[in-house]
């Protein structure tokens, strides 16, 4: 390790210059053509020789020369320039901006400003324009669709629920694929503190929830390992690095100081609302029965049927309502549509900003207010957030954030159904309300015991929570406090040679509560009330040493070395309440039983982790003639989550990237091809697994069994199941990309390819064991996993003329994920979902495919149907989906006329596979229009019977519609409930118009922008049934890495309205 | 260039925030206890009610079969399925057994050879248990750990032996004085405890032993380890 260091401090040191002895001293100023301010950091040096300066804060500059000697004026996106000194001692430049080759200038690793021409890797760029005023608070949401590599997906719509960003595919199995984010050059933790599983209930947000997408500047998102490798292991899956208002140095200096008030008002509707017939009613083959299910007669069949809550099977449940034994109840559709409701969002964002040359600082406070459509769901959050940076006198530059976050998000619980309520430990608001019996008042039947307060519903045991006593008894709630923010100190040695030290922190104080009353029919019948605090705080520190020089007229280094500390700290406290003796008072002193675990997960709940990384790298890039760019990183991580020996990893990233405009006169200049560049990098990066994984523990439970007559219980203490692994290794991943950048046509066209293929080797898996070995499971290093994928972003100008502009944009991407290998007494392993119904990690398959039942073949591949004439449904399971999509794409168009600006935004997806029980449900239930036809006829299933040993027979045995629907598609063998997810949306759509200058120069104003827009405005996924609605942008296991999955736990929302952004 | 270096990384470890930070090593879990912080009290107390809910577990199956309790299907084809029997098996092993493994060796050493007899009574009746419904199960090469992930199957036979064995063996030390006393959940009293076999009293019986045959199974669907 000593060694690689001092490589590195050499090859910084070998580009100190000599100084020569020359003639006179020249000196001037450069200044920025358009605006007239001095520009600092221009690379002022004398053609031919190793002589050279960078200008200073004022743009001023001093330098020896020989007289006849050349200078040359370099800047990141200006316009090369070339003077010759002449008898003069002072020679000023104003220099203009570099229009002809647009250089583009991206945010790279540790903060790092590069020009895009130089990199030898992909980097996606979504400006302020794209996320800011939105409909959305979520700015992992705001990112669907707007980069290639990179995948959005929300567990469902509700207001504050988590959101799984993929970028460039899944690599691990059971490790993290979440990127990492970094916030003005900080880590931030952007991960969701689920505590029980998806079955029992989840709703908890996904913390970069925290980020106000009104105070972001810009979001790079570095999508390959080559990109990544500064930042360690955590930068594996992707950095979206984040520049907030406040962290960024305030470019436009034209006005002192401006002030911007951008008010939005946004409506919040359910767009996945299923079709309901209005014809069938309640029942079963057609006869009436309060059910579950919709297979009643029809409305024209009968009018009345007895009162559903005038024959309670509990007698107490029946004495709390006598009015309505014996009552009469009219048969026909209700409109329990009127469940959900429309919200109303509100953002009001306040932003100043100001500064001078030497100076600049930004502020922001931002009001969010978001009701989501689910009743009693809400989501509030203020932000609050300041930023600076001083050019000190004597060569140091000061720069610091800080940011507060305050967010309150309380919703109804959620948790997964499988169409016949919830099967878990917690309730569900979606569990049971989308297949509502079309004839069953939701909205104008009671919902609560007036005596007991206890849930009561149409089904004489009184078994189903009723949704509305759900909404006013239950719900999942966190309240977020949360701080981040860092300070750093830059020194400038030399011009060349500068230090920069910055500390960040980000710290977080959660507070979850689960709360149910009493009386419920889910979950715990008794109440229960779980309260936790996390607390979360990273505290990361860097020091980097940059320098950056040419080393003669052909060669420029730009070279960095730098040492990384992070420590992560997660401590959790909590107490869980059950048997509630006060109705309606969710606080632990009104509860009986105490206990420190989670019930649902058996988890405990107050939990400690510590973890350590030191990382040592550094980077060398050398570019030859401005054309050619070489550019080699490394880094060493140190982690405190494996033992000695296997703690330590190396790894190295090496690019080319070639810029052909500029190598080959023949495309100099041309008005055809104004830039073309070919690009080739290799990146490798590590996995470190979380802390406590090597070393075997025991369990202890204080309070397993009260033997009967004692008062006080006895303790067990268990050998854990789970074996520990000393020699535990990283997972290592190696990725290959090439890629070509290329612009026409005057630059009005622009596009961008690239490939990749990444591969995981010693992949972290959670393996099973066999029980006779003593234990249920290890953590090995066995197996590799490759994902291989094409990127491809363009952005046409097509028409500009007279004003009238019109541009088409967007992207398109596939990738195509395999197993590699596993270790060889593994047939496949299931690392999410169910055993017999989950995503699978099988050799040769897409990581994540779908194994459940299946209805047998016969020989010649034909369904096999039982003697009841319904199919078999096997009780072995094999692959029946893929969740991986054939490839996506987003297509984007605006048009613009004097102030006025019309855009859409389309995302397609073809392929890939959703297994949805809300689909299967609706269906097997008979709510929708999709079964809406005359249900006295009979079917026949297409199929063969086995009649005897191996010989099969044509199907003949007619069959119910109850039975088609609800045996077989709806609660029969897993296949049914598998869709193809191909689906077009219009993701959104918005007018905007600003208010000309001319009318705005006597007013105080600066300018005045008015926005119409819609999210989610309209989508078909095609393969679905038509009246069943399901939005395939929905994640039903949670944050982590499951999909293809949804379990009644994910309907999605439509959002429009409209904002007014006035700047001062 | 070396002074100045130097002095950067003295001035970097003033400001450093956290000198926790430095520390690579591994630390054990402060959320769990460390397998050598047992008491052999409540390692038995947790094999006597693991016991329980493998009795539980494995005679739901006999009683639908023997129809005792409802079967439900609705067909034979779709009775039972590979994972019927995994929690069970993984009671039977990983923790009753797991369990015995590690508190026998450590109740010898103390004396308290009411804690072995226990644990050797019911490590018995957990084989039996496993015999009569899956034949040939694992048990030499049983609850090894890392050194075998893949135990072979003995015959049924000699699993019944062995745990003929066991018994014997528990038999002997229910006689010696003991230097501790345990918390019994199934009969509470020492007296209660059989001191000489009786040959009707044992769930086994030689009979047993010498019939076995591996021909009394029906082919059981593949498990899925």
């Amino acid at each position: 390790m000593k060694q690689k260091l001092l490589l590195v401090l050499f090859l910084v040191l070998a580009t100190v210059a000599t100084a020569f002895a020359q003639t006179r001293t020249v000196k001037g100023r450069v200044t920025d053509a358009e605006t007239g301010e001095g520009v600092p950091g221009v690379s002022v040096f004398v053609k031919g020789t190793t002589t050279g300066t960078v200008t200073d804060i004022n743009g001023n500059y001093e330098i020896s020369v020989s007289e006849g000697a050349i200078l040359v004026f370099q800047a990141v996106g200006m316009r090369t320039t070339e003077q010759v000194v002449g008898a003069q001692g002072t020679i000023d430049l104003a220099m203009a901006k570099d229009t002809t080759e647009l250089g583009e200038v991206v945010v790279t690793a540790v903060g790092i400003e590069r020009e895009k021409k130089a990199l030898g890797y992909a980097v996606s760029t979504v400006a302020s324009e794209q996320i800011e005023q939105k409909t959305e608070g979520d700015i992992g949401r705001l990112l669907r669709g707007k980069a290639s590599g990179v995948n959005v997906t929300q567990a469902n719509g509700v207001s504050g629920s988590g959101t799984n960003i993929i970028i460039r595919g899944y690599t691990s199995i059971n490790g993290s694929n979440q990127p990492l984010f970094v916030v003005d050059g900080v880590p931030f933790d952007g991960g969701a503190n689920q505590q029980s599983s998806f079955v029992d209930g989840q709703t908890e947000s996904s913390r970069f929830l925290d980020l106000d997408p009104n105070n972001i500047e810009s979001v790079n998102v570095l999508k390959g390992l080559n990109a990544t490798v500064l930042y360690g292991d955590r930068g594996r899956n992707g950095v979206i690095l984040i520049t907030t208002k406040s962290g960024s140095k305030n470019k436009d200096l034209k006005k002192k100081t401006e002030i911007s008030v951008t008010q939005s008002l946004f409506a919040n509707e359910i767009a996945s609302l299923p079709d309901f017939q209005d014809n069938y009613g309640s029942g079963f083959y057609n006869s009436y029965g309060p059910f579950f299910s919709n297979w009643g007669p029809s409305f024209s069949e009968l009018q009345v049927v007895p009162h559903p809550y005038g024959n309670f099977s509990n007698p107490l449940t029946q004495s709390a309502f006598p009015q309505f034994v014996g009552a009469d109840y009219a048969y026909r559709a209700y409109d329990n549509e009127e469940f959900f409701e429309t919200g109303i969002i509100s953002t009001t964002t306040i932003g100043i900003r100001g500064g001078s040359e030497k100076a600049s600082f930004s502020a922001s406070y931002t009001y969010y207010d978001d009701k989501g459509f689910t009743p009693n769901n809400q989501l509030k959050r203020n932000t609050l957030s300041f930023g600076g940076n001083a050019n000190l006198s004597n060569n140091f530059v000061l720069a610091a954030t800080i940011n507060y976050t305050n967010t309150d998000y309380t919703t109804p619980p959620i948790a997964a159904s499988l169409g016949s309520g919830t099967t878990g430990d917690g309730a569900s608001i979606f569990g049971d309300v989308f297949y509502t019996p079309r004839n069953i008042d939701l909205m104008g039947l009671p919902f609560q015991n007036p005596l007991t307060g206890g849930s009561v519903y149409y089904r004489s045991g009184n078994d189903i929570q009723n949704p509305r006593w759900t909404v006013e008894n239950a719900r999942s709630a966190q309240k977020v406090d949360r701080v981040f923010g860092q300070m750093s100190l830059t020194y400038n040695f030399k011009d060349w040679l500068s230090v920069l030290y910055r500390a960040g922190i980000d710290v977080y104080a959660e507070d979850n509560e689960y709360f149910q009353n009493r009386g419920g029919v889910d979950g715990n019948i008794n109440g229960i009330l779980r309260t936790t605090t996390a607390v979360n705080r990273i505290i990361n520190t860097d020091l980097i040493i940059t320098a950056n020089k040419n080393l003669n007229d052909d060669f420029g280094l730009n070279a960095l070395v730098g040492f990384n500390t992070r420590r992560d700290v997660f401590t959790r406290q909590g107490i869980e309440s059950t048997q509630q003796e006060v109705f309606g008072v969710a606080r632990h002193f009104a509860f009986k039983n105490q206990s420190a675990f989670n019930s649902f997960s058996d988890g405990q709940l107050q939990l400690l982790f510590e973890e350590n990384r030191l990382g040592l790298y550094g980077q060398v890039s050398v570019d030859y003639k401005d054309f050619l760019f070489l550019n080699l990183t490394g880094r060493n991580d140190w982690s405190n989550t494996l033992e000695t020996g296997n703690n330590s990893l190396f790894y190295t990233g090496v690019s080319l990237a070639a810029d052909l405009t500029t190598a080959i006169s023949a495309l100099k200049g041309s008005d055809i091809i104004n830039f073309l560049k070919l690009r080739v990098g290799y990146g490798s990066s590590a996995n470190f697994p979380g802390p406590y994984n090597t070393r075997n523990t025991l369990g202890i439970s204080t309070r397993a069994f009260l033997p009967t007559g004692q008062a006080v219980p006895i303790s067990t203490n268990a050998v854990a199941n789970q074996l520990g692994n000393p020699d535990l290794k990283p997972e290592r991943l190696d990725e290959i990309e090439v890629g070509i950048e290329t612009r026409w046509w005057k630059n009005r066209i622009s596009a961008e390819l690239s490939l990749y293929s990444k591969t995981t080797n010693d992949l972290l898996l959670d393996r099973d064991l066999d029980p006779s070995t003593g234990f249920t499971g290890i953590t090995q290093n066995a197996g590799k996993v490759r994902v291989q994928g094409l990127e491809f972003d363009y952005n046409a100008l097509l028409l500009d003329k007279s004003g009238f502009q019109w541009r088409v944009f967007g992207n398109f991407q596939l990738l195509r994920s395999e197993v590699l290998e596993l270790p060889d007494d593994s047939d496949g392993i299931v690392y999410a979902g169910f055993t017999n119904l989950g995503n699978f990690a099988i050799e040769g398959q897409p990581l994540g495919v779908i194994q459940g039942s299946f209805v047998p073949r016969d020989p010649q591949g034909r369904r096999i149907v039982n003697s009841d004439g319904n199919y078999l449904a096997s009780t072995v399971i094999d692959i029946i989906a893929d969740p991986y999509a054939d490839w996506t794409s987003t297509i984007s168009t605006s048009l613009s006329w004097k102030g006025i600006t019309f855009s859409m935004e389309w995302q397609y997806q073809q392929g890939g596979d959703l297994v949805s029980y809300t689909a299967s449900t609706l269906l097997g239930r008979g709510i929708t229009s999709d079964t809406d036809f005359d249900r006295r006829q009979t079917f026949v299933l297409p199929g063969v019977q086995e009649v005897a040993d191996g010989v099969f027979e044509e199907n003949r045995v007619q069959i119910a519609a109850t039975d088609l629907y609800f045996t077989t598609y709806g609660f029969g063998a897993d296949e049914f409930k598998v869709f193809d997810a191909t689906h077009l949306r219009l993701n959104e759509v918005s007018l905007s118009y600003s208010l000309p200058s001319k009318i705005l120069s006597k007013t105080p104003f600066g300018s005045v922008q008015l926005t119409l827009s819609g999210y989610n405005m309209w989508y078909e996924a095609f393969n679905f049934p038509d009246g069943t609605n399901v939005d395939p942008n929905v994640n039903g296991l949670g944050v982590g890495n499951g999909q293809g999955f949804e379990f009644l736990n994910g309907p999605s929302s439509r959002r429009y309205g409209g904002s007014i952004k006035i700047t001062f | 260039m070396k002074s100045i270096f130097n002095k950067l990384f003295a001035l970097f470890l003033v400001f450093a925030t956290s000198c926790e930070v430095l520390d690579t090593d591994v630390q054990d879990t402060p959320n769990a206890l460390r397998p050598d912080q047992f008491d052999v009290n409540l390692l038995l107390n947790n094999v006597q009610l693991s016991t329980v809910t493998f009795f539980q577990g494995m005679t739901d199956e006999g009683m639908e079969v023997t129809r005792m309790i409802h079967m439900f299907g609705p067909l034979y084809q779709n009775a039972y399925f590979p994972e019927n029997f995994d929690a069970n098996w993984s009671t039977a092993y990983a923790t009753v057994l797991a369990d015995i493994r590690t508190l026998i060796p450590q109740a010898e050493d103390l004396g308290a050879w009411r804690h072995t007899a226990v644990a050797r009574i019911l490590e018995s009746y957990v084989l039996v248990g496993l015999v009569d419904y899956f034949g040939d199960v694992p048990y030499t090469e049983a609850i090894q750990g890392s050194d075998n992930f893949n135990p072979r199957a003995d015959s049924g036979a000699d699993v019944y032996n062995a745990a003929l064995g066991l018994l014997n063996q528990a038999l002997a030390e229910l006689d010696r004085s003991t230097s501790l006393t345990s918390t019994d959940l199934f009969l509470g009293e020492r007296a209660y405890w059989p001191t000489r076999p009786n040959g009707a009293a044992w769930p086994i019986a030689s009979s047993c032993v010498s019939s076995y045959s591996a021909a009394w199974w029906m082919p059981m669907p593949e498990t899925a380890w």
